[in-house]
């Protein structure tokens, strides 16, 4: 009974070595079948997209002979890309081969799986009664996003309320997805989202994101407006926005903003003053270098830096600072400028300057990741 | 009576591999579950274009380093080529004594910048920060030793992103890996970790960062190990998500809501388990706050390692690796079947204390009393065939979880390298998990002597072509 046993366990391990090894190599075929049909189509379809006219419309019969799945799939991947004649042409080739009466059918199919692939290809269909706005608006969150990432430009504008509205959805994939495509259709949505900014509350903080990544001088005078917002994200954000406009419309916003409770606001506003490049604001700037915020003196310090030899010139004062930190901060950024072949005070670098934890406890609220990525590249420009 | 017991210790001892083996295989049958819905979830690849955004969250990678020198730079500069579009590089230089820092500052041609920073979590001195003037999304934390913990725990006081990465100095990750790690995060508010699969490098072909070709190994102590590695991920992690007690995210390759970690406290320092800890420590945070946390593996973003090749290294790390275990366990024992820390508490804890602590005693305790009784003839050698019952059922259920890996990464391409594995598959049975379990009980001894340093491991480098 026990050899049975010991025989049977093993048998099961042979049997399964087999299928693992027999698989293995069934599906090795299987996947090289698979490559080269998808590698024919796909060199097909390159003709069909981007040769001449004439070549274009001989493939496309042959393209209309590829199984439906094959085609999707390789559209699927080729569509992520593909713009202006190329384009067109997919869309004819979608409709020659009845691949748009297909989308729009998964497009009402009760399956979200179904209508995912739909939402992907969407932006294909050029059926007027299509209902693009059901997918926006689709109960699945998937669903939403994907169909608003497969939008085009075009009709991303078109759909521009729409995505605003998304902004504020509960999915953050939405929400990243709305806002990337507002970005995509850049300068256009700048109208919209200066409405938005005026009329809507809910979930600002993404437009202000947007406002900020839009870098639209236009949008500064709506930002006003939120520079005294009751929330320091809000704030912070319009700070960081702020940072794209013309120096003499936003730096009084920003000093004011210098000034603000939140040491993210402070240190957002610093660091806007030296993109900007506004150079009546380096003595305002250099008397923050004394601040309660680690933070905000890192900021004054990188953006005096960056404002040239006028910001450096604040700096040099600073390094008979009676506040040690000043001091401490003018001499390491000056160190840094030397380092770089700048004036500089002196070639000895400081030992490393350790902060107090309670000295700290006043800067609990740190910049966010966006400010903070905004410190690192200035960092990274700095050195 | 002495008689009767050592003639049944060969039925206890295969009784207790197929009951431990049987319980694998339930894991393995719930990733095949979870495999489906994974793949029916990330099958359109939603994030593609949204994660190429520029408003794409943030990511810091952290790497710490200890006498990395020969690998710590290919390392950096694969992270650099990730295709993620909101990314830094946090290196943290554990007081290594060999020329790790130097490696990485000509490399990359590394400066000082202002060596302020927030320590948000305690930590040992940092010396200096650097910056790359080409790559301005490479920081260096220069400080001094105070174990891989504290270098996370650095690196996360430095970071400056909303999620942060915690990988190994010697890990690859492969180009896209990020950006399907940070789903779990966009789709679930309630995500604090993510995990990736971790495979081995040795004798795989490395070009700029990236494995382009993958191999079997050749010696055979690395090839256990490379069997070992895709069962461990596809039972001890996978297999784990659907029920919901996913308590491994790899210290290899993880990502982590800075935000979730920093409110726990960070790594702690204590611990030789520290990646275990960490997890346990999150899920039992948020069951006590009222707000469950997620940990999520996922088995598609894939990074690479390197696996010791000596024995004697490779017996360090897995007395380490043990003794982190009974650390954690012994840490973590209130949840131990307590309802109130849900799955990770009636269902996880106790599996890792029943199959990861007790089975190698045991199984330890009857190898040794079926050799005493073969040799006094107080037991009847036929009843060896009972055992390599026992072992034939655990090398199948890991010919099962090889077959489930090729069915759906297909990760080793050739006849040839399956072959190996199968092989190997079975091998591992007759003397590779004696040996493990020599390591683990060993690990156990050093434990309950209190002895918490980690060992060295020598670094190869990766091999290039």
């Amino acid at each position: 009974m026990r050899f049975q046993l010991f025989l049977a366990a093993w048998a099961l391990f042979a049997v399964l070595v087999v299928g693992y090894l027999g698989y293995g190599s069934l599906a090795d075929v299987g996947r090289f079948i698979i490559a080269r049909r998808r590698r024919r189509t796909l060199s097909m379809l390159s003709v069909l997209l981007f040769e001449s006219d004439r070549e274009a419309s001989a493939a496309y019969d042959a393209a209309g002979r590829v199984p439906r799945r094959v085609l999707l799939d390789v559209i699927q991947t080729l569509a992520v890309d593909l713009s202006g004649q190329a384009n067109d042409r997919l869309r004819e080739l979608t409709r020659v081969s009845g691949l748009q009466q297909f989308i729009v059918k998964r497009s009402r199919s009760r399956r979200w799986r179904m209508r995912i692939q739909a939402a992907q290809l969407q932006y294909l269909v050029v059926d007027p009664n299509f209902d693009r706005a059901a997918l926006l608006a689709d109960p699945h969150p998937l669903v939403r996003a994907r169909a608003v990432e497969s939008l085009d430009d075009t009709q991303g504008e078109e759909f521009l309320d729409l995505l605003l509205a998304l902004l504020a959805d509960s999915s953050v994939a939405v929400r990243l997805a709305a806002q990337q495509k507002i970005l995509d259709v850049g300068t256009p949505a700048v109208p919209a989202l200066q409405h938005h900014m005026r009329h809507c509350d809910q979930r600002l903080i993404e437009v202000l994101e947007l406002a900020a990544n839009l870098a639209d001088p236009r949008l500064v005078e709506t930002l006003d407006e939120h520079a005294s917002a009751p929330d320091a994200s809000m704030r912070e954000m319009t700070a960081v926005a702020l940072g794209n406009g013309v120096a003499r419309l936003v730096a009084p916003i920003l000093l004011r903003l210098m000034n603000d409770d939140s040491p993210a606001v402070r240190a957002a506003a610093v660091v806007s003053l030296g993109a900007v490049g506004d150079l009546a604001s380096v003595t305002e700037i250099g008397r923050h270098l004394s601040d309660r915020s680690w933070a905000v003196r890192r900021a004054c310090g990188v953006s005096l830096d960056r404002m040239g030899s006028a910001g450096r010139m604040v700096l040099r004062q600073h390094l008979s600072d009676p506040d040690p930190f000043a001091r401490d901060m003018a001499r390491q950024v000056l160190d840094s400028a030397a380092q770089r072949g700048l004036p500089g005070p002196s070639p000895l670098i400081d030992p490393l300057h350790e902060i107090d934890e309670s000295e700290l406890a006043d800067s609990i609220g740190t910049p966010s990741s966006f400010a903070r990525g905004v410190f690192a590249v200035a960092d990274g420009l700095a050195s | 009576m002495i008689h009767q017991l050592f003639g049944s210790i060969a039925d206890i001892a295969a009784g207790w591999v197929v009951a431990i083996t049987t319980l694998q295989l339930g894991l393995v049958i719930s990733a095949m579950v979870e495999m489906r819905r994974l793949r029916q979830r990330d099958r359109h690849q939603v994030w593609r274009r949204v994660l190429r955004s520029p408003l794409a969250p943030r990511i810091s990678i952290l790497v710490p380093a200890y006498n990395e020198e020969v690998t710590v730079c290919d390392t950096v500069a694969g992270l650099l080529a990730l295709s993620y579009p909101n990314l830094e590089v946090v290196v943290v230089n554990d007081g290594s004594p060999d020329e790790t820092a130097s490696a990485l500052i000509s490399r990359f041609d590394l400066r000082p910048v202002h060596p302020v920073y927030q320590r948000l979590i305690p930590t040992a001195d940092v010396k200096s920060l650097y910056r790359s003037s080409r790559e301005p999304r490479l920081v260096l934390v220069d400080k001094f030793n105070g174990g891989k913990a504290d270098s996370l725990n650095a690196g996360i006081n430095v970071a400056s992103g909303d999620m942060v990465c915690a990988i190994d100095a010697d890990t690859l990750v492969a180009p896209d890996a990020l950006q399907q790690l940070v789903a779990p995060f966009l789709m679930r508010s309630d995500t604090v970790a993510v995990g990736g699969t971790v495979r081995l490098t040795n004798d795989s072909r490395v070009r700029a960062g990236r494995v382009t070709e993958l191999v079997v190994p050749k010696k055979p102590l690395v090839a256990f190990q490379a069997v070992e590695y895709l069962r461990a991920f596809i039972i001890g992690r996978l297999g784990w998500n659907p029920l919901g007690g996913n308590l491994i995210i790899s210290g290899a390759f993880g990502l982590f809501s800075r935000q979730a970690v920093l409110d726990a406290g960070g790594y702690e320092h204590s611990s030789i388990g520290e990646d275990m800890e960490l997890i346990v420590r999150l899920r039992r945070h948020g069951h006590e706050i009222g707000e469950p946390a997620w940990v999520e593996f996922l088995p598609e973003p894939v990074a690479w390692t390197e696996a010791p090749d000596s024995i004697r290294v490779l017996a360090r790390q897995r007395n380490r690796w043990e003794r982190g275990l009974i650390d954690v366990l012994s840490r973590h024992r209130r949840m131990i079947l307590n309802p109130r820390y849900g799955a990770a508490g009636m269902l996880a804890m106790p599996f890792f204390f029943l199959v990861e602590l007790v089975a190698p005693v045991v199984e330890a305790i009857a190898l040794v009393l079926l050799l005493v009784g073969l040799v006094t003839g107080l037991v009847d050698p036929a009843a060896l065939w009972i055992l390599g019952a026992a072992y034939g059922f655990g090398a199948a259920v890991t010919v099962l979880t090889l077959w489930f890996d090729d069915v759906v990464f297909h990760s080793y391409a050739r006849f040839g390298h399956r072959l190996k594995l199968a092989f190997y598959a079975a091998a591992e049975q007759i003397v590779y998990r004696q040996l493990t379990i020599v390591w683990r009980l060993w690990g156990l001894r050093l434990y309950v002597q209190g002895r918490t340093e980690w060992g060295q491991q020598v670094r190869r480098g990766f091999t290039t072509g």
